[in-house]
C-alpha cells in the first residue's frame, strides 16, 4: 500500500516537474489520490521539500509547482534564462522581468486582489510598460555619463526610451513584429513567447488569457513566500550597503 | 478645415504675449551660445559662463533684495573670488579675477545696453523688440558710487530657471512684489500678485494630489505629504508677515498717490490693491486646507492600519522598494517564481530514494551580479552627425583639389568629377545634397569674413586650414536659368564656383 503511494507521489512529482499539469479535468485519479490519500500527500510534500519546490494545492482543481527565488536544482542562472530567452545580456534581461512586473500588474495589484481583467494584448503591455517608467525616464531627460548601471532601473528605462515601438520599416501592424530586441513590440513578442512555453498564458485571436498556473502562482504562491521576497530584499540590500 | 484650425487665431492673438514670456531667457542663451563659449579675458576653460552667471544674479537678489542694498564692483568681484575659490577650487590671482569681474559686469549689463529680442508680432503685424537686461548700475545718491541691482527682467529669468518649490517660487514673488511696489510699477506688480495666486492655486491641486496618492500608494503618498505638510506649515508663518507688508505698502502707495499722479496709476493701485485682496483670501482657503488635508490622512492611516494586519502581496509596494533601492536585478524575485522548472538540468531519478530519506541543506547562492558602470553613452544622432560631417569633408576635399587645378568650376563639372571618385551612387546620398545646401547658403567662404557663429561646413573649411596650412577662399555664383538633373532625378540649379585670391 506504502509502495503504491509512493508510486503515485512520484508520478505527480514527475509530471508536475515535467511541467504537466495535475488536475481533477485532466488526470483525475492522480489528483483525487493527492487530496483523498494522506500517503499520497505525505510523500509529494516530501518530494516537494527535498527539491526545493512549493506545490500550490489551493487554486481551484489542480496542483501546481513553483521553483521558487533560490532552487539551484531547478531554477535558473541569469545565463540560462537568457540562453532560453535568446537574449544577449542582463540589461535586456532586466527589461524583460520589468514587463513581466507590468504584465502581473495588469491582473494583480496585490496577491489577493485581482483586476478581473480576462486577456490582454501586446501594445497594452508597451503602453503600460511607458506609463510605469515615465516618471524614471522623466528622470534621465539629462543624464550623466557615468550616472547608469546596468542593474539600476534607470539603465531599463534608458534602454525602454530607445527603442522604437516597433521595428524600422514595420509602421502600422503591431502583430508583425518580430521577437527580437530592437523595438518595444519585439520585446513584448519575445516575453509572451516565453510565457506561452511556460504555460502561463495561451493565446487566442491575438489576445493572451493567464492560465491557472498563472493564478495560481500569482495569488497563492505570493501570498505565501511574500515576507521570504521581502526578507530577501532586505538582505540584498544590506549585502549591497556593506560592499 | 477652417474649423479644425481654430487654435491659429488662438496663436496669432497670444503671440505677442508668448513672447514676452519667452525674452527673459533670450539673453542667456545669446551670452552662453551652446555652453562651450568660455571666458575671454581668461585662460580658465573650465569657468563655466552659466553658472558663473547665474549664481551671481542669485547674489544680487540676496543682496539687493533680501538686504536691500546696491552691491559694488568691488563686492562683486570679492563675491566672484570666493565662487571660484568655493565651485573650482582655483585661487583666482588678482589680474584673473579683475579681468572675471569686468567680463561678468559688463556681459549682465550688456555694456549698459539692453539685449534686443526681434520679432514679427502677427497681432498687430509689426515687427516688435523687446529689451531684456539682468542687471544695471545706479549711482548711489549719498556716495556718488556706482551700485549694482538686478533687474526685474533678471529676478523673473532667475525664478524660471529651476523649477523652484512652489513655496520658494511664492517667497521670492513677494520679494519682486516689494520691489515693484517700492518703484511704483503698479502694472507689473499686479501681473505679480496674479502669479502669486496661480502659485497659491498650484498648492491647492497639490493639496488635492497628496490626497490623491496617499488613497493609492501610501509610502510615495506619506513621502509627499509630509514634504507638503512641512513646508506648507513653515511657508505660512513666513508669508503672513509677507501679505501684511505687502498690503501695508499698497496701501501707503495709495495715500501718497494724488490726482497729480493721474487716474491710470490710481486705478492700477486699486487694482493691485483688489488682487492682492483676492490673493490673501486664497492663502486663507489654503492654509484651511491643509489643517483638513491632516485630518484626513490621520483617518486614511488608521485604516490602512487595520488592512495591514490581512497578509497580501502588494505587487507595487514590492517593486517601489526595487526602484528605491535602484536594484532591477531584484526583479526576478518576481520573476522566478512564476518560471517552469528547468528540465535540461541532469537529475537522476533513481536518487529519489536517498531524497526522501536525506534533506537538502537549505543554503543557496544567489548569482552574484557585478555592477558595472556605463562609461559613454553614444546616441544615434551622434553618430550621423558624424558620418556627415566626414562625408561633406570627403566633398569638400574634392572641391578643393579641382580649385587648385583650375581655379573656376561650374556645379556640372564638380558633380562630374565627384562621380569619377566616388560613382554615381554619390547622388543617392542624403549628405550630397545637405551638403549643397550648406554650401549654398553663402556667397563667399573667406576666412576673414567668417563671423563668429560659424557653420558647421565652415568649421570644417577652418580644419582643412589647419592641416593644409592655407584657407581656399572662393565665391559661388547662381546660374539661375541653368538647371542640371542629377542621375538620381533630383534637378538642381547651377552655379559657378571661383576661386578667389584674397592675400595675394
Amino acid at each position: 500500500m506504502i509502495e503504491k503511494a509512493l508510486e503515485i507521489a512520484i508520478k505527480i512529482t514527475t509530471k508536475l516537474i515535467k511541467g504537466e499539469e495535475v488536475s481533477n479535468n485532466l488526470n483525475q485519479n492522480l489528483y483525487e489520490a493527492y487530496i483523498t490519500d494522506s500517503d499520497v500527500y505525505e510523500y509529494v510534500g516530501q518530494l516537494m521539500e527535498g527539491f526545493e519546490l512549493e506545490l500550490i494545492d489551493d487554486y481551484g482543481d489542480g496542483l501546481y509547482i513553483s521553483c521558487g527565488v533560490t532552487n539551484k536544482t531547478f531554477g535558473y542562472s541569469n545565463e540560462e534564462l537568457r540562453k532560453k530567452l535568446k537574449i544577449n545580456n542582463n540589461s535586456e534581461l532586466y527589461v524583460i522581468y520589468f514587463l513581466m512586473y507590468g504584465l502581473i500588474l495588469q491582473f494583480y495589484t496585490d496577491s489577493s486582489t485581482p483586476t478581473y481583467k480576462t486577456y490582454i494584448k501586446r501594445m497594452e503591455i508597451v503602453n503600460e510598460t511607458d506609463i510605469l517608467l515615465k516618471k524614471i525616464i522623466s528622470d534621465i531627460d539629462t543624464i550623466t555619463e557615468d550616472e547608469i548601471k546596468i542593474n539600476s532601473f534607470k539603465n531599463i528605462a534608458l534602454i525602454w526610451d530607445n527603442m522604437p515601438i516597433l521595428p524600422n520599416n514595420e509602421w502600422e501592424d503591431t502583430n508583425k513584429a518580430r521577437a527580437g530586441s530592437s523595438s518595444k513590440a519585439a520585446y513584448v513578442k519575445k516575453l509572451m513567447q516565453f510565457l506561452k512555453e511556460d504555460n502561463l498564458f495561451i493565446e487566442d485571436n491575438d489576445m493572451f488569457y493567464p492560465t491557472n498556473r498563472f493564478h495560481a502562482l500569482a495569488q497563492n504562491y505570493f501570498q505565501r513566500k511574500g515576507s521570504d521576497i521581502y526578507q530577501l530584499l532586505n538582505n540584498e540590500y544590506r549585502r549591497s550597503i556593506d560592499a | 478645415m477652417t474649423e479644425e484650425y481654430e487654435f491659429i487665431s488662438e496663436m496669432i492673438c497670444d503671440f505677442e504675449e508668448r513672447n514676452q514670456f519667452l525674452k527673459k531667457y533670450y539673453p542667456y542663451f545669446k551670452i552662453i551660445g551652446d555652453g562651450t563659449r568660455t571666458f575671454q579675458k581668461l585662460s580658465l576653460e573650465q569657468l563655466d559662463i552659466g553658472f558663473i552667471l547665474l549664481t551671481t544674479l542669485r547674489f544680487l537678489v540676496e543682496e539687493n533684495n533680501f538686504k536691500n542694498r546696491g552691491v559694488s564692483y568691488n563686492e562683486i568681484s570679492d563675491f566672484l573670488y570666493y565662487l571660484v575659490n568655493k565651485a573650482y577650487l582655483i585661487v583666482l590671482p588678482e589680474p584673473e579675477k579683475a579681468a572675471l569681474t569686468e567680463e561678468v559686469i559688463s556681459i549682465l549689463t550688456n555694456s549698459g545696453q539692453p539685449y534686443e529680442f526681434h520679432y514679427y508680432d502677427p497681432a498687430t503685424q509689426k515687427r516688435s523688440i523687446s529689451r531684456i537686461t539682468y542687471m544695471k548700475g545706479e549711482i548711489d545718491p549719498l556716495l556718488g558710487s556706482l551700485k549694482y541691482y538686478i533687474t526685474d527682467s533678471g529676478i523673473e529669468f532667475y525664478l524660471e530657471t529651476k523649477e523652484i518649490k512652489e513655496l520658494n517660487k511664492i517667497s521670492i514673488q513677494q520679494v519682486l512684489l516689494e520691489k515693484m511696489v517700492s518703484s511704483k510699477n503698479f502694472k507689473g506688480a499686479r501681473q505679480v500678485v496674479q502669479r502669486i495666486t496661480n502659485q497659491v492655486a498650484k498648492l491647492h491641486l497639490m493639496k488635492r494630489e497628496v490626497l490623491n496618492l496617499i488613497s493609492f500608494n501610501p509610502i510615495e503618498g506619506d513621502k509627499l505629504y509630509e514634504e507638503f505638510f512641512s513646508k506648507s506649515m513653515d511657508w505660512f508663518d513666513r508669508e503672513e508677515d509677507n501679505f501684511v507688508n505687502n498690503i501695508k505698502a499698497v496701501e501707503n502707495a495709495r495715500e501718497k498717490t494724488s490726482s497729480a499722479d493721474g487716474l491710470d496709476t490710481i486705478r492700477d493701485i486699486n487694482a493691485l490693491n483688489d488682487e492682492l485682496k483676492k490673493a490673501s483670501e486664497k492663502y486663507g482657503d489654503l492654509l484651511s486646507e491643509v489643517v483638513d488635508l491632516k485630518k484626513k490622512v490621520d483617518e486614511i492611516r488608521a485604516a490602512r492600519k487595520i488592512k495591514v494586519l490581512k497578509t497580501t502581496f502588494d505587487y507595487r509596494n514590492v517593486v517601489d522598494k526595487m526602484i528605491a533601492m535602484d536594484r532591477s536585478n531584484d526583479l526576478e524575485f518576481l520573476m522566478s517564481p512564476f518560471l517552469e522548472s528547468n528540465k535540461k538540468k541532469f537529475f537522476d531519478f533513481k536518487r529519489i530514494d536517498s531524497l526522501l530519506n536525506f534533506r537538502v541543506i537549505q543554503e543557496e547562492d544567489m548569482e552574484v551580479v557585478v555592477e558595472e558602470d556605463i562609461m559613454e553613452y553614444i546616441f544615434d544622432d551622434v553618430v550621423e552627425n558624424e558620418r556627415i560631417k566626414n562625408n561633406h569633408n570627403k566633398y569638400i576635399a574634392c572641391l578643393y583639389s579641382l580649385l587648385n587645378q583650375v581655379h573656376e568650376i561650374t556645379l556640372k563639372e564638380y558633380n562630374e568629377y565627384l562621380e569619377s571618385v566616388f560613382t554615381d551612387k554619390v547622388f543617392f546620398n542624403g549628405d550630397y545634397f545637405s551638403f549643397l545646401i550648406a554650401l549654398s547658403g553663402k556667397t563667399r567662404y573667406v576666412e576673414e569674413e567668417l563671423s563668429e557663429d560659424i557653420s558647421e561646413l565652415e568649421e570644417s573649411m577652418k580644419d582643412f586650414r589647419e592641416k593644409t596650412g592655407h584657407f581656399i577662399a572662393f565665391e559661388i555664383i547662381f546660374c539661375p536659368d541653368e538647371s542640371i538633373i542629377l542621375k538620381s532625378g533630383f534637378q538642381t540649379t547651377n552655379f559657378i564656383i571661383r576661386r578667389l585670391f584674397i592675400n595675394d
